[in-house]
């Protein structure tokens, strides 16, 4: 499991982490968000042995992530954000490398290549950023580690190929892996993870189940009226109006049934959730959600 | 495992060096029967200004009568100390500043081995490229020697063979040394480059004039001393130099490296 203790890292007084605390648990996925700058691959790089701790330690499976990075690297499979592979070298003899310095499986290694197939002859620097990706998730997972830390792992990827991925994640979950994984991506956070962090600024300002997360979202409606005059008199107490169609916020589950038994004395066409909650509730917590 | 990939990715350059100043010398060897016979280098020689065979290490008393007298005054002099720069500068770009810039390193550092396993392999792969640099230059020496029947004296050719490699060794691994401490590799190359032109000219500039030979001291350059050899002038000071640099700068490489924040 990956354990990280009041990791403060220090670049400057504003620049850095501080404090970081999270467990990723064996059998869990935990989706680590926030925006660009505000921390998620400095904790990463500590957890991969890149950056020395100011203060705080990471520790994976109970080795230290700085001091005893070799049996740390031992137990994990790592998916960086930046697909830096050498220009010169084919998708074959990345994987034939990464045979060499890992411990690797050739069952799975068979699996992946069948689920993210690519051309392996062609050099990296021919790659297209989604190649390279599978590349990548090849090189990553053809590990079998207790542990995966993934760095925006379906970026660059097709829509199927990030279906591939989460089934892929999903099952190795259910083989009591222990997954961070930091994204953008809100719908696959949604239907991939456990737990989330929100980092900003290097603070973590919210960690909780995701389901939790999901009950203190706002959550928004949208009802189609049948006429304007309803939608109008609809808006008299709540919601905004765009023509027939108006816009309800919704904080708790006592709030949409009374919005339930409100539309039962109106004529509507239609009643649409919102899709995208956790990424309302990410917004919120970063103050612009509008 | 980890040497024999890094050994493939650098092949190309090692090769480079090692096969080019191969060649060079095998050709100079093979026309030294003819140039000796016209006396060109001797008469040439003579009409040069002695400042100037002073900057570029040639010794005009010096008989041109044997390949490997000619050799220190031309290939092992400003020739070799600009192409043991550029070795250098080129090992401490590939193995450490442009991984490190590019984050290339991360194939290696996700993998389960430590700095101290990844520093000295990178040091093999020197070892091995400073080997078939030097090893491939004697031999080719050796082969036209079998070939043109040059009288070659061996026992002087390894010693500046040996010479050179030490040199080689050195040069590497400070440039190494300063490339772990930047991030960006540009400004690595910059700062290095600029460090052994400076010594450079300060060697060249301890051969104007008796007055500036105190600036030798200070010079890695002065190090490496061909003439000196050709007149077993050189004795085992320079070598014990040479180690202790060696020692030293590797020691600072290991120390720098495995304590050095990667912003990979």
């Amino acid at each position: 499991m990956i354990r990280i203790e009041r990791l403060t890292k220090r670049f400057d007084a504003t620049h850095g982490i501080f404090d970081v605390t999270l467990d990723v648990l064996p059998g869990t996925i935990f989706g680590f968000i926030g925006p660009n700058g505000a921390g998620k691959s400095t904790t990463i790089r500590h957890l991969m042995g890149l950056l020395k701790p100011s203060e705080g330690k990471a520790t994976i499976n109970g080795f230290d992530c700085w001091s005893e990075t070799e049996q740390v690297k031992r137990n994990v499979g790592y998916l960086p954000g930046e697909i830096n592979y050498p220009q010169h070298m084919t998708g074959e003899e990345i994987i034939r490398l990464t045979r060499h310095l890992h411990k690797t499986d050739p069952a799975r290694e068979r699996r992946l290549r069948e689920r993210f197939a690519f051309d392996e002859s062609t050099k990296v620097r021919k790659m297209s950023k989604g190649m390279k990706q599978k590349l990548a998730i090849i090189t990553c997972f053809m590990k079998e580690a207790p542990v995966y830390i993934l760095d925006e792992p379906t970026s660059g990827l097709d829509p199927l190929m990030q279906e591939r991925l989460i089934d892929w994640l999903i099952e190795e979950k259910e083989a009591g892996k222990a997954i961070l994984m930091s994204s953008h991506h809100f719908p696959e956070m949604e239907r991939t993870c456990d737990r989330a962090a929100l980092i900003k600024d290097g603070r973590i300002i919210i960690e909780e189940d995701m389901e939790e997360l999901r009950q203190h979202s706002v959550k928004r409606y949208q009802i189609e009226f049948s006429s304007e005059a309803e939608a109008i008199r609809f808006t008299e107490t709540t919601g905004t109006r765009d023509g027939i169609h108006v816009e309800v916020a919704i904080t708790s589950p006592e709030d949409l049934n009374n919005l339930i038994r409100t539309l039962a004395d109106y004529e509507i066409r239609s009643l649409e959730s919102g899709a995208d909650e956790l990424e309302h509730l990410f917004m919120q917590y970063y103050g612009e959600a509008t | 495992m980890l040497i024999r990939s890094m050994f493939k990715q650098n092949r190309s350059w090692i090769l480079g060096y090692s096969v080019g100043t191969s060649v060079y010398l095998f050709f100079l060897a093979a026309i030294f029967p003819s140039i000796q016979e016209t006396g060109l280098i001797e008469a040439k020689l003579e009409s040069l200004p002695p400042e100037l065979l002073e900057v570029f290490q040639i010794d005009a008393t010096m008989a041109m009568d044997n390949l490997l007298n000619l050799l220190s005054s031309n290939y092992y002099g400003l020739i070799f100390y600009v192409l043991a720069v550029l070795f250098a500068l080129t090992f401490a770009s590939k193995l450490l500043a442009k991984p490190v810039d590019s984050s290339e390193i991360m194939l290696y550092m996700a993998a389960p081995i430590s700095r101290v396993t990844y520093v000295w392999s990178t040091f093999i792969i020197l070892v091995i490229a400073v080997g078939l640099f030097v090893g491939l230059n004697g031999f080719s020496l050796m082969a036209a020697d079998v070939l043109f029947d040059l009288q070659i004296d061996y026992a002087v050719l390894w010693m500046l063979q040996l010479n050179g490699a030490l040199m080689l060794l050195v040069l590497g691994v400070v440039a190494y040394m300063l490339a772990s401490l930047f991030d960006d590799s540009s400004k690595s190359y910059m700062v290095t480059g600029g460090i052994f032109t400076f010594f450079l000219m300060v060697n060249i500039i301890n051969g104007v004039s008796e007055q500036f030979e105190w600036l030798g001291n200070i010079s890695f350059f002065s190090l490496f001393d061909a003439p000196a050899i050709m007149r077993e002038e050189f004795g085992g000071v320079h070598f014990i130099w040479l180690i202790g640099l060696l020692i030293v700068f590797s020691a600072l490489s290991f120390f720098r490296f495995t304590r050095k924040d990667l912003t990979i």
